[in-house]
C-alpha cells in the first residue's frame, strides 16, 4: 500500500481517499502541518488557516462516505493570491487590497471543489502578477528551496515553491507572459499554460486579460492532466472560454513515434550554456522516443517581448482602473474630493505596478496609440501567423523556458528592462494564445549549488493533448523526474 | 514622430500621466519612473524596424464571436454580500464626493 508522504501524487491521494484508506482530513493535516513548518523559511503561502482547511476536508470525507467517487478526492491545492477563493483573503500581493475577502469562488476553484479538492491556502505572487521573480510582493519575496538566495521565478513563485517543496501535490498559478512556466523552470516542476480560453478566467483578478490564463503546477504529467481535465472547458461567466475537443484521457496512450519537433533556432542565441546543454539533452531524449527533431524558425520571435509588454501594460492600465478603494480593499477617507481621495488610495500600489499603469496610459493615449499599442497588436498577428506556419510542419516546438538559471535576489530589481528580459522565451506563446508546458528536464551546477533547468514545449492552438502525449512518453522513458526538494537543495525522492 | 525616435520620458510626462490615472507619486518615484520608462520606451522601438502597416491588428486570440446567453434574469449575490467589502450605509456603497 502507498503511504502518504510529501511526494505522494494527486492521483494517488484521490485513490487513497476514495478507497477510504486515508481520510481527507488526515491528508489535509499532513500537508497543512508540512506547510506550516516550512513556510517560515520559504514564504510560499501568504494565507493558511487550519479551520477552513479542516472544514473542507470533513465535507469531502462526508461525500466519499456517501459513495461519491471524486477525481480529486482530498487533494490539497495551493491557489495563487490573484484567484478568488470564497472566504479566503485575496490581496494580489498588494497593499491596496488589504482586507478584501471575495464573496464568490473563481470558476476554476468552484470546479476544484466539485472534484473533491481542498484549498490549502493562498500563495505569494509579484504584486498583481507583475514580475518575474516573486520579489515584488507586499509580503516579501518567496525563497527557492533549491538554493538560499536564489529567486523562485515569478510571478507565481509561491505556487511553484509550494509544489516543489511538497507542501501540496498541485497548485494553480496564472501565466500572462510566463508566470507559470518560468517559476516551474526555476523550481524543477511541471508548469502548464493552456490555450487561451481553455480555463475560465472568471474570478481571476484581471491584469492583462487578452494574454493571461490559469496554469497548473505538478510533479508529474498525470497530475497536470488530472487537474486540467477537472477545471477546463466552457464557462458561461467567461465569454472567451471554449471546449477545444482534444482528448486528454487518451493523450497518454497515443504513439508519438514519427512526430516532428521543431527547435526554435532564434531562441538558442544568448542562452546560458546550462540551458543550451539541457536543450540538446531534450533532443536526445526525443530521439529515444522516436520523435524527429529539426530546426524551426519563428523569424520575428525576438520582437515579441516589446509587443508583449506594450499590450500587457496597456491592458493593465485599463484593468487596474477599478481599484479605487470604494468597493473593496484599502478605503478612501471622506475629507477631500473624489479625485484626491482616489489618487491617495492608488498611491498604495507598489512601484512596478505604478510604472506599468503609467506606461500603459501613455501607450494608449492620443497621438501615441497608433505607434505603440496598435503596433503591438499588429505584431501579434504577425507572430501568430509565423507560429501557424511552423505548426503546418511540426507537431510541437521546443525552446528554453528561461535564458538563464535562477538568478539571485536583487540582481534584476533595479533595472526593470533586465527583469523583463527574463520572459523573452515565454511571452511568444501568450501573444499567440498557444498552450505551452515547462518540462523539469535537468539540473546544473553553478557556484557549488545544484539548480533546476526547464525547457518548454509549445503546441498549436487548442492542441494541449500533444504536449501531454510527448511529456508522458518522456516521463515513462525516464527522461524527466521531478522530485520534492527541501531547503536548501535536499532532494526527497517522489514515489 | 514614429516609433524608435527617442521619446524623452521626462518627469513632467510622468506627472501628467500619473494625474490622468489618479495615482499620487512622490518626487523620488516620479524621477525613478521617468528614468526607467525612458529606457523601456527606447526598447519598444524594436517594433519600428518592422513593416506592419498592412498587417491587421489582433486584440484577442479567441476564435469565438459574440458569446451570448439566453436573456433571462437570475439570482446573483444578495445585496448584503455584494456590499460586504465596501463602506456601506443602508445597503448603499459610500464614496467620496465628486
Amino acid at each position: 500500500m502507498i503511504t502518504l508522504d510529501a511526494g505522494t501524487s494527486a492521483a494517488q491521494i484521490a485513490s487513497l481517499v476514495n478507497n477510504q484508506a486515508y481520510k481527507a482530513t488526515d491528508v489535509a493535516e499532513y500537508f497543512f502541518e508540512r506547510a506550516r513548518e516550512l513556510n517560515p523559511v520559504l514564504n510560499a503561502f501568504v494565507y493558511l488557516d487550519w479551520s477552513k482547511v479542516n472544514e473542507q476536508a470533513r465535507e469531502i470525507d462526508l461525500r466519499v462516505s456517501r459513495g461519491e467517487c471524486l477525481p480529486l478526492a482530498g487533494v490539497p491545492v495551493a491557489i495563487k493570491d490573484v484567484i478568488s477563493v470564497k472566504g479566503y483573503p485575496l490581496t494580489c500581493g498588494s497593499r491596496i487590497l488589504q482586507g478584501y475577502i471575495p464573496p464568490f469562488d473563481a470558476t476554476a476553484v468552484k470546479r476544484l471543489r466539485q472534484a473533491g479538492a481542498v484549498m490549502l491556502g493562498m500563495t505569494n505572487t509579484d504584486e498583481f502578477a507583475m514580475g518575474s521573480s516573486t520579489e515584488n510582493s507586499f509580503y516579501g519575496p518567496t525563497n527557492n528551496p533549491w538554493a538560499k538566495g536564489r529567486v523562485p521565478g515569478g510571478s507565481s513563485g509561491g505556487s511553484a515553491v509550494s509544489v516543489a517543496a511538497g507542501l501540496v501535490p498541485v497548485a494553480l498559478g496564472t501565466d500572462t507572459g510566463g508566470s507559470v512556466r518560468l517559476p516551474a523552470a526555476f523550481t524543477g516542476v511541471y508548469g502548464f499554460k493552456p490555450t487561451y480560453g481553455a480555463i475560465s478566467r472568471y474570478g481571476v483578478v484581471a491584469y492583462s486579460n487578452s494574454l493571461e490564463q490559469i496554469g497548473i503546477f505538478a510533479h508529474n504529467i498525470n497530475d497536470v492532466a488530472l487537474v486540467y481535465s477537472c477545471i477546463s472547458g466552457k464557462d458561461e461567466y467567461d465569454g472567451t472560454t471554449d471546449d477545444f475537443g482534444c482528448d486528454i484521457d487518451r493523450s497518454f496512450e497515443r504513439d508519438v513515434s514519427g512526430w516532428r519537433a521543431g527547435v526554435i533556432s532564434e531562441t538558442l542565441d544568448g542562452v546560458s550554456s546550462a540551458v543550451r546543454d539541457a536543450t540538446e539533452d531534450l533532443l536526445d531524449h526525443l530521439g529515444h522516443i522516436e520523435v524527429i527533431s529539426e530546426r524551426a524558425s519563428i523569424p520575428h520571435i525576438g520582437q515579441s517581448l516589446a509587443a508583449y509588454y506594450l499590450i500587457a501594460m496597456s491592458e493593465a492600465s485599463s484593468n487596474l482602473a477599478r481599484f479605487d478603494g470604494v468597493r473593496y480593499g484599502v478605503h478612501p477617507s471622506f475629507t477631500d474630493d473624489w479625485s484626491t481621495e482616489y489618487s491617495r488610495v492608488r498611491s498604495a500600489f507598489g512601484l512596478e505596478v505604478k510604472r506599468r499603469i503609467i506606461m500603459g496610459a501613455f501607450a494608449l493615449s492620443k497621438g501615441y496609440y497608433d505607434m505603440y499599442y496598435e503596433r503591438a497588436a499588429r505584431f501579434r498577428s504577425l507572430i501568430s501567423a509565423e507560429f501557424e506556419a511552423a505548426f503546418a510542419k511540426f507537431d510541437i516546438l521546443v525552446s528554453p523556458t528561461s535564458p538563464t538559471l535562477p538568478f539571485k535576489f536583487g540582481e534584476r530589481l533595479d533595472d526593470p528592462l533586465t527583469m523583463y528580459l527574463s520572459d523573452i522565451h515565454t511571452v511568444p506563446a501568450n501573444l499567440a494564445g498557444l498552450p505551452a508546458l515547462n518540462l523539469p528536464l535537468s539540473k546544473s551546477s553553478e557556484g557549488g549549488e545544484t539548480l533546476p533547468v526547464g525547457i518548454q514545449l509549445i503546441a498549436g492552438f487548442g492542441k494541449e493533448d500533444k504536449l501531454l502525449s510527448v511529456a508522458s512518453r518522456l516521463e515513462r522513458a525516464g527522461a524527466i523526474k521531478s522530485d520534492v526538494v527541501e531547503p536548501w537543495g535536499i532532494v526527497q525522492k517522489t514515489q | 514622430m514614429s516609433v524608435g525616435d527617442s521619446y524623452d520620458f521626462t518627469p513632467a510626462t510622468v506627472r501628467r500621466l500619473a494625474s490622468m490615472v489618479r495615482i499620487s507619486l512622490t518626487e523620488e518615484e516620479t524621477i525613478k519612473i521617468s528614468r526607467d520608462l525612458s529606457k523601456v520606451v527606447e526598447y519598444f522601438g524594436e517594433l519600428s524596424k518592422l513593416d506592419l502597416d498592412r498587417t491587421e491588428p489582433t486584440y484577442t486570440v479567441t476564435r469565438r464571436k459574440n458569446a451570448s446567453r439566453e436573456d433571462r434574469g437570475r439570482t446573483g449575490l444578495d445585496q448584503a454580500t455584494a456590499v460586504q467589502n465596501a463602506i456601506s450605509q443602508d445597503g448603499f456603497i459610500k464614496a467620496p464626493r465628486v
